[in-house]
């Protein structure tokens, strides 16, 4: 029987345990979960679009969308209505309609039909998820994924805007997976520079009153990222920053935007400082001067910040928040936040102080899976690959699509938000779904193989007592050892 | 009552916490029936119904209900007028105040003396933060100290949890949509609903899991019973819901599903529901941008809450505010940052409507707040406790005590329902 750090290792830090999985660990858990981020990049990503050319995809086909509007308009002056051409025998029955109505089948056809043009949002956006998914299933342990998740609902984006959405895959596998297991500094930098995060909280377009932009034209400031950097990203609402701070910090990101279509200034679609929209001179924020002239002034105000006392404290709170319980032991945010301050952000060294907590390795279970784990975990255990657009639709229903959280703030951690009656009927829809289409296999073995230790003795009742295979998966899969991490 | 939780060698859940809760809520629901007077108007041939409609983001009021009379708003919000007069002519509500030319059906309600909108108004949260600021809207604390409970799921307490009709006991509070908003969690016991199509679970599966789930994890035993029964109520509703799950139909749905589970009579009588989108800070459009799409949307909203609700349209009030308002002038992207003071509307057959409660600061330099924002007037929960008070029968000592702490001080606005 395998043992508790074993099934701890796959269920509370991982994506959960495949039949087998836990028998086959070998070694201290803790190494096994570390030595995972170690490992090379999944496979599932080489064949994915670099964020510059998948805006510049996006660029091209609303280019293309205008043109073809211009056409279409040109076409209607030029063209005279086609009631004198191709004369038709008044229809007597039919009401009047006025001249602008599409007229009969013309004398001649319009100029070059083109084919109207293809949105690559969808496709690209659906590609990346696929490959974001499959990774999951794929993952020896799912610890380097849980922590992919993690970094990117801190970092939250929405990708209802399509310029967003076109980017969301890319945003996490370049601003986020690189910088995994290096400086939190080094991921706050990708992320505030990367075209995703420019556009989403609309810093793009945000220019410097008393910039040369800014003076020529009317447009200004737009506070949001700078709100969004201090509040959720580093110091934390409570974390000792004013409005001033924010609207300093603002002024300091101005300029930081992106190469547009016409490749002024670089590649289109990448990350481009234009010094015309920044506002000029020096910048006190949280009570540090910033003289720099360029681009180097928000770096260096997002590397004070990332070493500010309360971001080490908002860090720890929600990374022990995320694995350990809804109201975090203290002591274990305490020993996480330490280890921040003492390696200067270093997440190696964080991660290892989470998984050196004892309170970390306590069985009982404290959190609720939310939907997107507990659909991967469910597709782990029962071995099964699923549909293509299956994944899609169960996470819509359970209100979980990624990339989809309503605010910058991320999608919700507390048990309370995820467990509304409704949506939690629907799980056991979906459970019920999932154990039919899974092959045959031994309900009560496969629990013992995925859960091992954590199996309670009421379940292993249900699943013995079950009318059939799959009435004893679905129970397995809503149990509460499944459930709750 | 059930007997405590007790341990066993293996136990690996928190059964202490859970086993408190569930004490909390039964003690909770015997301690209101056994306290509370008889409510005048439950006790009656009334039956009222409230929703909560959040909109989430922040709304900019002055967009919603302009202050055409104002001298300083042409100036101020120039920028935006040629959008909103591509969007039709403002609705006049009264000499001072017109409303955006996208929401015609808000107009014909005030017209009808069914709808009430208060300006200047906000909650005692003085900061700029969405997350702060939702929190103290429906935590109804005075300060963001991030407790798990909100203040309808403590008015649903009060006023007894669980409504005996036709001999059943019924959970009185719903919260629509797939997340419990903070304002509807809390001890007391509430459904929840939202559009979805799977098929459903068989019933010897619910049973058997339901059994699983009370002898280890009472609180998703709770989740999976409650879910059950509004099962049985939905069933019929969710195949017209079909394919409707993007955007506005989904926001359209969810509020469809809300009139008509609260127009049931054996159905939940307080509701709670969330509009995400309102955070226009930039090309806020709010005549045919995205605020004006929004804001056309929202009209449809109480459009259909009107209809959905039919025969107890006349019982029903429903307050729909947001968070905190947005700058008077439009930032450099064509857009507004994060405000003070806004708007809030009254909607409902029981509301006495056909009025603006608005104690206008004015737009005028030096009576912005922090030189950027509309200046609150009225404090939003002396309307919300004037609503609750008088439409729901809540005593104005447990809304300003325990529903709105701290609150005594702010008097319940008088008069606003029949």
């Amino acid at each position: 029987m395998a043992d508790m750090r074993a099934a701890l290792a796959f269920h509370r830090f991982g994506l959960g345990a495949r039949p087998g999985d836990l028998d086959r660990l070998k070694g201290a858990a803790r190494d096994a979960l570390l030595g995972e981020l170690r490992q090379p990049p999944s496979a599932f990503f080489e064949t994915l679009k670099p964020s510059h050319l998948a805006l510049q995809d996006l660029m091209e086909f609303q280019g293309e969308k205008r043109a073809a509007r211009q056409v279409a308009k040109q076409q209607q002056q030029q063209t005279p209505p086609q009631q004198t051409q191709a004369p038709v025998a008044p229809d007597t029955k039919a009401p009047e309609k006025k001249a602008t109505t599409a007229p009969p089948a013309p004398a001649k056809p319009p100029e070059a039909m083109q084919p109207a043009p293809v949105n690559p949002v969808p496709a690209i956006f659906q590609g990346e998820m696929q490959a974001r998914f499959r990774t999951g299933l794929r993952s020896d342990i799912g610890f380097r994924d849980r922590l992919v998740l993690f970094w990117s609902n801190h970092f939250s984006i929405s990708a209802i805007n399509p310029r967003v959405r076109v980017l969301a895959g890319a945003y996490e596998r370049e601003a986020i997976r690189p910088h995994l297991t290096g400086r939190f500094s080094d991921m706050l930098l990708a992320v505030t520079r990367h075209p995703a995060m420019l556009i989403y909280l609309d810093n793009a377009q945000s220019i410097g009153p008393n910039s040369i932009a800014g003076l020529r034209m009317k447009r200004g400031l737009n506070e949001n990222l700078a709100r969004e950097i201090l509040e959720l990203h580093t110091l934390g609402v409570d974390g000792g920053y004013t409005q001033d701070d924010v609207t300093r910090f603002a002024e300091v990101l101005t300029g930081w935007s992106i190469v547009a279509a016409n490749g002024q200034g670089g590649v289109p679609g990448t990350f481009l400082f234009r010094p015309a929209a920044h506002e000029p001179g020096p910048r006190k924020v949280l009570g540090e001067n910033y003289p720099q002239l360029d681009q180097s002034q928000a770096r260096a105000v997002l590397e004070d910040l990332a070493r500010h006392p309360s971001t080490a404290r908002h860090i720890a709170r929600k990374l022990c928040r995320h694995f350990i319980a809804d109201d975090p032991p203290p002591s274990a945010v305490e020993r996480v936040a330490a280890a921040f301050k003492a390696s200067d952000g270093n997440l190696t060294a964080v991660y290892e102080a989470l998984l050196s907590a004892p309170e970390a390795w306590e069985p009982r279970l404290m959190k609720l899976r939310p939907p997107y784990e507990f659909v991967l975990a469910t597709l782990r255990a029962l071995d099964v690959v699923p549909e293509p657009g299956q994944v899609a639709r169960a996470l819509q229903l359970l209100g979980h699509i990624p990339f989809q959280a309503a605010s910058p703030k991320g999608w919700p951690e507390e048990a309370g938000a995820w467990a509304a009656p409704d949506a939690f009927k629907t799980r056991l829809d979906f459970a019920e779904q999932a154990a039919k289409r899974a092959l045959r296999s031994r309900p009560l073995e496969l629990a013992q193989g995925v859960l091992g230790p954590l199996l309670s003795d009421e379940t292993t009742t249900a699943i013995k007592r079950a009318e059939s295979e799959s009435q004893a998966t679905t129970l397995l899969l809503m149990a509460p050892e499944f459930q709750r991490r | 009552m059930r007997p405590p939780m007790t341990k066993s060698p293996s136990d690996l859940l928190t059964c202490e916490e859970i086993s408190r809760r569930r004490l909390l809520t039964w003690s909770g629901a015997f301690a209101a029936s056994a306290l509370i007077p008889a409510v005048p108007s439950l006790a009656s041939s009334r039956d009222p119904r409230f929703l909560f409609v959040i909109l989430r983001g922040a709304l900019d009021g002055l967009s919603a209900v302009m202050p055409v009379g104002d001298p300083e708003f042409q100036r101020l919000r120039g920028g935006f007028l040629e959008d909103i007069a591509k969007a039709g002519e403002p609705l006049k509500l009264d000499g001072f105040f017109s409303l955006n030319p996208v929401m015609k059906s808000l107009s014909a309600l005030y017209a009808k003396k069914e709808a009430l909108v208060v300006h200047a108004a906000a909650t005692p949260y003085r900061d700029r933060s969405h997350f702060d600021g939702q929190e103290i809207l429906e935590s109804g604390l005075p300060k963001a100290i991030h407790p798990d409970t909100g203040w309808l799921n403590r008015l649903v307490g009060h006023i007894g949890g669980k409504q005996k009709v036709e001999g059943r006991r019924r959970e009185r509070g719903i919260s629509i949509g797939t997340f419990v908003p903070l304002v509807m969690r809390g001890p007391a016991p509430v459904l929840s609903w939202s559009p979805q199509h799977l098929p459903q679970a068989s019933e010897d599966t619910v049973n058997r899991l339901l059994a699983l789930y009370e002898a280890r994890d009472p609180m998703l035993a709770e989740a999976l019973r409650m879910g059950m029964a509004l099962d049985k109520d939905t069933r019929a509703m969710d195949t017209q819901m079909q394919g409707r799950n993007q955007g506005p139909q989904a926001v359209l749905a969810m509020v469809e599903g809300a009139a008509r589970l609260l127009s049931k009579p054996d159905g939940p009588r307080i509701g709670a529901l969330s509009i995400d989108g309102w955070d226009t800070h930039a090309g806020q459009g709010p005549g045919t941008g995205r605020l004006g799409k929004l804001l056309g949307t929202l009209d449809e909203v109480f459009l259909g809450l009107e209809r959905g609700l039919g025969a107890v349209w006349k019982d029903t009030a429903i307050a729909i505010v947001t968070e905190f308002g947005r700058t008077v002038r439009i930032n450099g992207t064509a857009g507004t940052d994060h405000g003070t003071a806004t708007v809030a509307f009254l909607l409902g057959g029981a509301v006495k409507g056909g009025r603006i409660i608005a104690d206008w600061p004015s737009l005028s330099a030096n009576a912005l707040h922090e030189g950027r924002d509309l200046k609150p007037t009225t404090d939003l929960r002396a309307v919300l406790k004037g609503v609750l008070t008088s439409h729901l029968g809540i005593d104005a000592n447990f809304a300003g005590t325990s529903m709105f702490p701290e609150s005594v001080a702010v008097k319940p606005l008088a008069g606003l329902t029949a």
